[in-house]
C-alpha cells in the first residue's frame, strides 16, 4: 500500500473513533421534563426523586413548595400532597411496599412516616452510636430503610420500626464519608465526599468489593448513577455537567452545559437511570429532565 | 613605551563591554544601566541577540518572542513545573516575569528587582505591619525561607506541607512534643494556632482563643474527642440547627470531627477561630472558584469575602447563599431591590418558570461580561427571554 492511502486510512480510523465515541452521548434526546404539579404550579427547589417499582410512578420532593408530587411514568402530574400544610421542606423520600411514605424533613431533621390510609404523620429523630443522625438521602432495600447520615458519612440500616440494624462504610483509613448512595442488587455503591471516588460494598458481608477513582478531576460531585454496562455517571453541581466514566475511571463523555434552557443545567442535584433513560433533577431550573436515546 | 602599551590596553578594556556584549548595542544603550550588579547569563555572555532582534520585532522591546515564552526557552524546568502545579503565583500565571525580575542585571539574588520582602509586600500589603513578636524569617525579610515564588502544591505557596516545614528550623522535636503534650508532633497543624509572620507574644499564637483552651480546661473537649461534631454541639447547641438546611457543610467522615475542617479548636486569627482567611479556607475544597476567577474578566468586588454572600454552615438556597438570589444581593445593593428589571416570586423566567432573581442574570463569581452578567448585556442575555425584542 502506498504511503498516501495509509495516511488516509489512519485519518479515517481516527475520525471513525471520534464519531463513535461522541455518538453515544450525542444520541441523548430530551424526552420530557417534569416541571409542574397537577394544579400547574412550578416546582421550586426540588431536591428528591424516587421511582416506585410497585406503582411505576415518580415521586418528587418539591422542597421549596413544602409538598410531594407524584407523576405517571409518561410525565403526567398526578397528585400534590403537603399533609394538610404540615410538611416542612421535604428533602428526600421513598414509598414502601405497604404504601407508606418515608420523608426526610430537613428543617426538622426528621424521618417522617406518613400513612396515607390511616391519615397519620409521625416524625422520628434517629440516632447512631448515641449521636443524632442528620438524615439525608433514603433508599429501600429488602423492606429496610437505608439512610445516609450526613453527620457520620455512613449508610445506616433501620427496620420499619426504626430500630437500628447496621452501618455500612468502607474500612479504608482514607475514607472520607459518603455524599450519595445507590443499591444495585445486593451491592451498595457510595459516592465519597468531594473526591468523586465510588465504593462498592457487599450488603451481606459488609466487605468493600471495589473502589473506582475517576481519572478526570471533578469539582463538586453530588450524585452518581450506574448504567449496568460498567459505566458510572457523576453529576457535578458546580460545573453543571454529567461526566461519564468507564469502570476503570477513564472519562468517556461529558454531558450537558450550564444554563436555563431545556437541556441545560443550573444547580443539578440528583441522578437516576431507569430503563436506559437518564433522569436529572435540576434544583436551579426547578425541573426534572428525562433523557432517552 | 611600556606606559603607552598599558594605556592602550586600558583604553581597549574600557571601550569593550566588560561582559563581552556586542559593542554596537552599547553605542546607544547605556552599558552602566544594563550591566549593573550580577548579570543575567545571556547578558554576561554578550548574547543580546539571544533575546532581542536588532531591527524589528512584533514584541515590545524588540524581543524575539513574547514573555514568558521567551524566558521559558531557557528556564525549561520552571516551565515544566508550572504545567503540573496546582497553584501558580499570580504574576507567574499572568506571564509577568518582569514584575519581580530584572532582565539584564540586578544587585539582588535571583535578578530580583529589589529586596525580597519589599518586593513581596508591594503586592501583599496586608502584611505591612509590625508585630510585637515577629517570626525571625519574616523580620529578616526572608519570605522565600518558607514560600515558593513561582508555584506550589499549597494555596499559600509553602515550600513543604504541614509541620515538616516548621521542623526545618524548629528541630528539637522532644521539646516540641513536651510543650504540646503530644507523642507525635509530625501530625500537628502548626499554622492553625501559630501565626507564621508574627504575634502579640511568645509562641506567636493567634489572637483569638477558644474559651476552654484559654481557661486551660483541656479535658472539657479532649475527653470526648471521639464524639466528633456532637462534642462541639454540646456547648454550641444553637449551631446544630444551622446544619438543618437543605444544603449544609456537615461532611461527616471527611474528618473525625467535621467542625475541625474549618475551625481550629484552640486559637485562631479571627473570632470564629477559622483555620485561615475565608477566601483561602474555602478554596481548599472549592478550588474551582479560584479557577473561575482567574479565567474571567469581571468578578464581584467582594469576591474574596466569601461570607459576605454565603453562609458557612447551611442554607436553603443553592450555593449556600445568605438568602435567596435577591435577598443576598439587596443587602448591599439597596436601590437595585427597588428599581431594576422586575424580580421576585411573581416574575417568572420563561425558560424554566422559576422566579427571576439577581443571579438569574448576574454571576458574581466571575464572567467575561460587564457587571458580572452571564452573557453579553448588548443583546444575547436579553434575547434568551425577550425573543421578539
Amino acid at each position: 500500500m502506498s504511503r498516501m492511502p495509509q495516511k488516509l486510512l489512519i485519518i479515517l480510523l481516527i475520525m471513525g473513533f471520534c464519531l463513535t465515541s461522541r455518538g453515544e452521548a450525542a444520541s441523548l434526546k430530551l424526552k420530557l421534563s417534569l416541571e409542574k404539579g397537577p394544579e400547574g404550579r412550578n416546582l421550586y427547589h426540588p431536591l428528591g426523586i424516587y421511582h416506585d417499582p410497585h406503582t411505576g410512578r415518580f415521586y418528587v420532593a418539591d422542597t421549596g413548595n413544602n409538598r410531594l408530587l407524584s407523576f405517571k411514568i409518561d410525565g403526567t402530574p398526578l397528585k400534590s400532597f403537603n399533609a394538610a400544610g404540615q410538611l416542612k421542606g421535604p428533602y428526600s423520600m421513598v414509598r414502601d411496599a405497604e404504601g407508606r411514605l418515608w420523608v426526610v424533613e430537613r428543617p426538622l431533621n426528621s424521618l417522617t412516616k406518613i400513612d396515607l390510609k390511616a391519615q397519620r404523620l409521625e416524625r422520628h429523630s434517629l440516632s447512631y452510636q448515641g449521636k443524632p443522625v442528620l438524615v439525608d438521602r433514603l433508599l429501600l432495600w429488602k423492606g429496610k430503610l437505608m439512610v445516609l447520615d450526613r453527620a457520620s458519612g455512613r449508610i445506616l440500616t433501620y427496620d420499619q420500626d426504626l430500630q437500628f440494624l447496621r452501618a455500612f462504610y468502607p474500612k479504608q483509613k482514607d475514607f472520607r464519608g459518603f455524599f450519595d448512595f445507590k443499591i444495585k442488587d445486593d451491592t451498595l455503591w457510595g459516592l465519597e465526599n468531594m473526591s468523586g471516588r465510588l465504593f462498592a460494598i457487599d450488603l451481606q458481608s459488609g466487605e468493600t468489593l471495589k473502589i473506582i477513582k475517576p481519572l478526570f478531576p471533578v469539582a463538586l460531585p453530588v450524585a452518581f448513577e450506574l448504567d449496568g454496562l460498567g459505566n458510572f455517571y457523576l453529576l457535578d453541581r458546580y460545573l453543571k455537567k454529567v461526566f461519564v466514566f468507564d469502570e476503570t475511571g477513564r472519562l468517556r463523555h461529558q454531558l450537558f452545559k450550564r444554563g436555563y434552557l431545556p437541556g441545560e443545567l443550573n444547580y443539578p442535584w440528583q441522578l437516576l437511570i431507569l430503563k436506559g433513560e437518564l433522569i436529572v433533577l435540576d434544583e436551579g431550573n426547578g425541573r426534572i429532565d428525562i433523557w432517552g436515546h | 613605551m611600556r606606559a603607552g602599551i598599558i594605556v592602550f590596553f586600558v583604553i581597549l578594556w574600557w571601550g569593550l563591554p566588560a561582559s563581552g556584549a556586542p559593542l554596537t548595542c552599547f553605542k546607544c544603550h547605556s552599558r552602566q544601566e544594563i550591566l549593573k550588579g550580577k548579570s543575567h547569563a545571556p547578558v554576561a555572555q554578550g548574547q543580546c541577540l539571544r533575546c532581542h532582534l536588532p531591527h524589528v520585532s512584533r514584541y515590545p522591546k524588540l524581543l524575539t518572542a513574547k514573555t514568558p515564552d521567551l524566558c521559558y526557552q531557557c528556564h525549561q524546568k520552571l516551565a515544566g513545573g508550572l504545567k503540573e502545579a496546582p497553584f501558580v503565583h499570580a504574576p507567574v500565571a499572568k506571564g509577568s516575569c518582569g514584575r519581580c525580575h530584572e532582565a539584564h542585571g540586578s544587585n539582588f539574588p535571583g535578578l530580583l528587582k529589589g529586596q525580597t520582602k519589599e518586593l513581596c509586600l508591594s503586592c501583599h500589603g496586608e502584611l505591612k505591619k509590625k508585630f510585637p513578636k515577629p517570626h525571625a524569617p519574616f523580620a529578616r525579610g526572608r519570605c522565600l525561607s518558607c514560600h515558593e515564588a513561582h508555584y506550589a502544591s499549597d494555596r499559600v505557596f509553602l515550600k513543604r506541607q504541614g509541620a515538616p516545614l516548621c521542623f526545618s528550623c524548629h528541630q528539637d522535636r522532644k521539646k516540641l512534643a513536651a510543650k504540646h503534650q503530644v507523642k507525635n508532633v509530625a501530625s500537628l497543624d502548626c499554622l492553625s494556632c501559630h501565626d507564621p509572620h508574627g504575634g502579640q507574644g511568645r509562641g506567636l499564637l493567634r489572637a483569638y482563643k477558644h474559651q476552654p483552651y484559654a481557661k486551660g480546661n483541656c479535658q472539657s473537649c479532649h475527653r470526648d474527642l471521639k464524639e466528633g461534631p456532637a462534642m462541639c454541639f454540646r456547648c454550641h447547641e444553637e449551631t446544630r440547627k444551622d446544619f438543618y438546611h437543605q444544603h449544609n457543610h456537615l461532611l461527616g467522615g471527611y474528618e473525625n470531627n467535621a467542625c475541625l475542617i474549618c475551625h481550629s479548636p484552640h486559637v485562631g486569627g479571627n473570632q470564629a477561630l477559622l483555620r485561615d482567611k475565608p477566601r483561602r479556607l474555602c478554596q481548599k475544597c472549592h478550588a474551582e472558584t479560584a479557577q473561575q476567577r482567574a479565567e474571567t474578566l469581571y468578578v464581584h468586588p467582594k469576591w474574596k469575602d466569601c461570607l459576605a454572600c454565603h453562609l458557612a454552615h447551611g442554607s436553603d438556597s443553592p450555593s449556600m447563599l445568605n438568602g435567596d438570589g435577591n435577598t443576598a444581593c439587596v443587602r448591599c445593593h439597596e436601590t437595585q431591590g427597588k428599581f431594576t428589571h422586575p424580580v421576585g416570586k411573581e416574575v417568572r423566567d420563561p425558560r424554566n418558570g422559576q422566579p427571576i432573581t439577581c443571579v438569574t442574570c448576574h454571576n458574581p463569581m466571575g464572567t467575561n461580561f460587564k457587571y458580572n452578567l452571564r452573557l453579553s448585556g448588548e443583546a444575547s442575555l436579553c434575547l434568551e427571554c425577550h425573543k421578539n425584542y
